[in-house]
């Protein structure tokens, strides 16, 4: 186990490095960017790019620079000849440098002030898509073929199919406007994530749904199954001991993608409720050419899914005996 | 040939399912429809007219057409548009069709926005998955038949770049590139929605080069290629010829499912302002116009509801087809699912 936690994290950082080396040498490369020389920026964020990349440095100095940990100028560490007050910079010190729009925050400032908000949302779509879909799913095998599975089969692909500012719109129109019982947009009380927090988790609920009703239904044909059956378990024990556990391996597959799902959906769910979170800053940072900012959010964003990715290695092995065996081996 | 082959099959197998089949044919309309934009007596998508705010549908009933109609020029047509246009003059003259659906804020008829915003999403999602379709064949193909350490290290870089959240990486790299965009345009004639969906194209292939590589490995172990070696086929040809063709239905199932989610990323983006730019439309991007007019004083609900039904509509289709198709060519019955 310890051998595949390790081998992740390598192929992890390679990737990392990999995303960060390509937009930084992109960065630099594309004219009117901020670190084209003719392109003319505010005058405190000329002085902070300055400060953090040493615009007249070397490139490869500049770019050993961006990443840190070290700072590299003149005061660095005593060893590399600065004066030992500001040793550790760049990226490896999780500094991902001054934002381009706005003046008087750092990326990371930014970050530290919207993630939060971000992930309560998510959380709060996956808290109730996850037992919702599971639930519909299991529904749908047991009944399978009745109009119950008609209807949640139905009901799972239009979740699937209508985009979600689709219904984010629709929802708002119903329960904002139609029947004023919650808020069409802000955020402050808990209140204004619930209307998010469904538009949000809908498509994950549908997917759920369709993933643990073919789940539970292949398991249900297995021989194990009959097997249990045979030796006299009732139904509610061979369901929940036996089958449920087989037939949930795709929607714990299915996690890691959903999270990213979720992450990506709330890029449109924000701008709609005009909730303040890391989603509707990525836009505004990609619409007004904040390249450091929607740089930082996309680097965090893939470090927060590819740890959500080990975690489900990691529930995958625990339960499915297959599956750690191989990893051992 | 005594018994039919598998794709006959197939078809057998998916002309059963009447839900299948009715998408088929919605979705061979939408697309001819689209095809054929420039043939249709419909107005033209870009005409603005001096109204105060948006007109509400009209019913063919009350107001079924009158003439009228000039050129779109601004959306550049090809040749094939140019003759569809004038196949067009000469069939209906300058007659089109009333406001059926409404018009938008500045008078801009939605039934042709809707038909001409068919068009940018169809062939967008047609163009990334085709792209996706064919670096995963390649990528699995190679991957699966070269085996061992290759086999290895080619599927540890998708593992990692799996792992990557690739629509802000997208986004990203889109708005690196819109500052090189006119360079872009000028020198390779590459907009910047070309340059969109060729780099979604190029980041949804992961998945299938993974179900590609699994399939063209057990076939690789087995008699078919051993035989084929001894009759002197080179590695190149038995790759090409006889084991990729083997992996088609199942890379033509993931065609079915992956156009719905690029024409969703479509949307998502047009939606955030970040993928096709006016004039242009695209259901995603009507969708969004619509969206904005959604508010509980004067709702001209027409603008959001009939693009969330036609994007709704086709997306629906495709799913249900895409399902139907991969029932019909795996026998074994729907197993895995995966997103």
């Amino acid at each position: 186990m310890t051998w595949f936690l390790l081998r992740r994290a390598l192929a992890f950082t390679l990737t990392l490095w990999v995303v960060v080396s390509v937009s930084f040498f992109l960065m630099r490369a594309v004219k009117g960017g901020p670190f084209d020389s003719e392109r003319e920026l505010p005058p405190a964020i000329e002085l902070a790019l300055r400060a953090q990349y040493h615009l007249d440095w070397p490139l490869w100095k500049q770019y050993l620079q961006y990443l840190g940990p070290l700072n590299l100028d003149a005061h660095g560490p005593t060893w590399l000849g600065g004066d030992g007050s500001n040793c550790l910079t760049g990226l490896l010190a999780g500094d991902f440098g001054p934002s381009l729009r706005y003046r008087d925050l750092s990326v990371s400032e930014i970050l530290g002030a919207s993630l939060p908000i971000s992930l309560a949302l998510g959380c709060l779509a996956l808290a109730w898509s996850m037992p919702a879909g599971l639930l519909l799913g299991c529904l749908s095998a047991l009944r399978r073929g009745t109009r119950t599975d008609g209807a949640v089969r139905a009901l799972a692909t239009l979740g699937i199919a209508v985009p979600n500012f689709v219904l984010a719109g629709l929802l708002v129109l119903v329960f904002a406007f139609a029947w004023p019982v919650l808020p069409p947009a802000g955020y402050g009380e808990l209140r204004h994530l619930v209307l998010p927090a469904l538009a949000l988790g809908a498509p994950v609920a549908a997917y759920v749904a369709r993933l643990s009703r073919s789940g539970l239904l292949e398991a249900l044909a297995q021989e194990w199954v009959r097997c249990a059956r045979a030796k006299g378990l009732s139904e509610r024990a061979v369901l929940l001991r036996h089958a449920l556990r087989a037939g949930l391996m795709p929607v714990v597959a299915y996690l890691g993608p959903a999270a990213a799902g979720i992450l990506t959906g709330s890029l449109v769910i924000e701008k709609i409720f005009a909730i303040p979170g890391t989603g509707s800053h990525f836009v505004n940072g990609a619409l007004n050419r904040d390249y450091t900012l929607a740089m930082g959010v996309t680097i965090v964003y893939t470090a927060l899914v590819f740890g959500l990715n080990v975690l489900v290695d990691l529930a995958q092995a625990a339960l499915d005996p297959r599956i750690a065996s191989r990893e051992r081996a | 040939m005594s018994s039919p082959g598998p794709w006959k099959q197939a078809a057998a197998r998916l002309r059963a399912n009447r839900l299948a089949w009715i998408s088929a044919w919605l979705l061979a309309l939408v697309g001819l429809l689209s095809l054929c934009a420039p043939l249709l007596p419909i107005r033209s998508p870009i005409e603005a007219r001096d109204v105060r705010e948006a007109q509400a549908p009209v019913s063919p009933l009350a107001h079924f057409g009158g003439p009228g109609f000039t050129a779109p020029e601004l959306l550049e047509p090809s040749r094939f548009d140019r003759a569809l246009l004038a196949a067009r003059a000469a069939l209906f003259g300058d007659w089109q069709t009333g406001a059926w659906l409404g018009t938008d804020a500045r008078g801009r008829d939605l039934l042709a926005r809707l038909v001409w915003g068919g068009r940018t999403s169809l062939s967008a999602a047609l163009i990334a998955a085709l792209t996706s379709l064919a670096i995963g064949l390649l990528y699995g193909g190679l991957s699966g038949y070269a085996g061992g350490r290759v086999d290895e290290l080619m599927m540890r870089a998708v593992d990692a770049l799996q792992s990557i959240p690739f629509l802000f990486f997208v986004i990203f790299v889109g708005t690196l590139l819109s500052g090189w965009r006119t360079e872009l345009a000028d020198r390779y004639g590459l907009d910047r929605e070309a340059l969109f969906f060729v780099v979604i194209g190029a980041v949804w292939w992961l998945s299938l080069s993974r179900i590609v590589r699994g399939q063209v490995r057990s076939l690789r172990e087995g008699e078919l290629v051993a035989a084929l070696r001894v009759l002197g086929a080179s590695h190149a040809r038995i790759l090409l010829r006889h084991l990729l063709p083997a992996v088609l239905p199942l890379a033509v199932v993931y065609l079915a499912l992956t156009i719905p989610s690029v024409m969703l990323f479509e949307s998502f983006l047009s939606f955030l302002g970040l993928g096709i730019e006016a004039p242009r439309m695209s259901w995603g991007s009507l969708a969004a116009d619509g969206a904005e007019a959604l508010n509980p004083v004067r709702s001209a609900w027409w603008l959001a509801l009939f693009p969330a039904l036609a994007m709704g509509l086709v997306l629906l289709a495709l799913n249900l087809f895409g399902d139907a198709l991969r029932d019909a060519l795996d026998p074994r019955g729907g197993g895995e699912e995966r997103a």
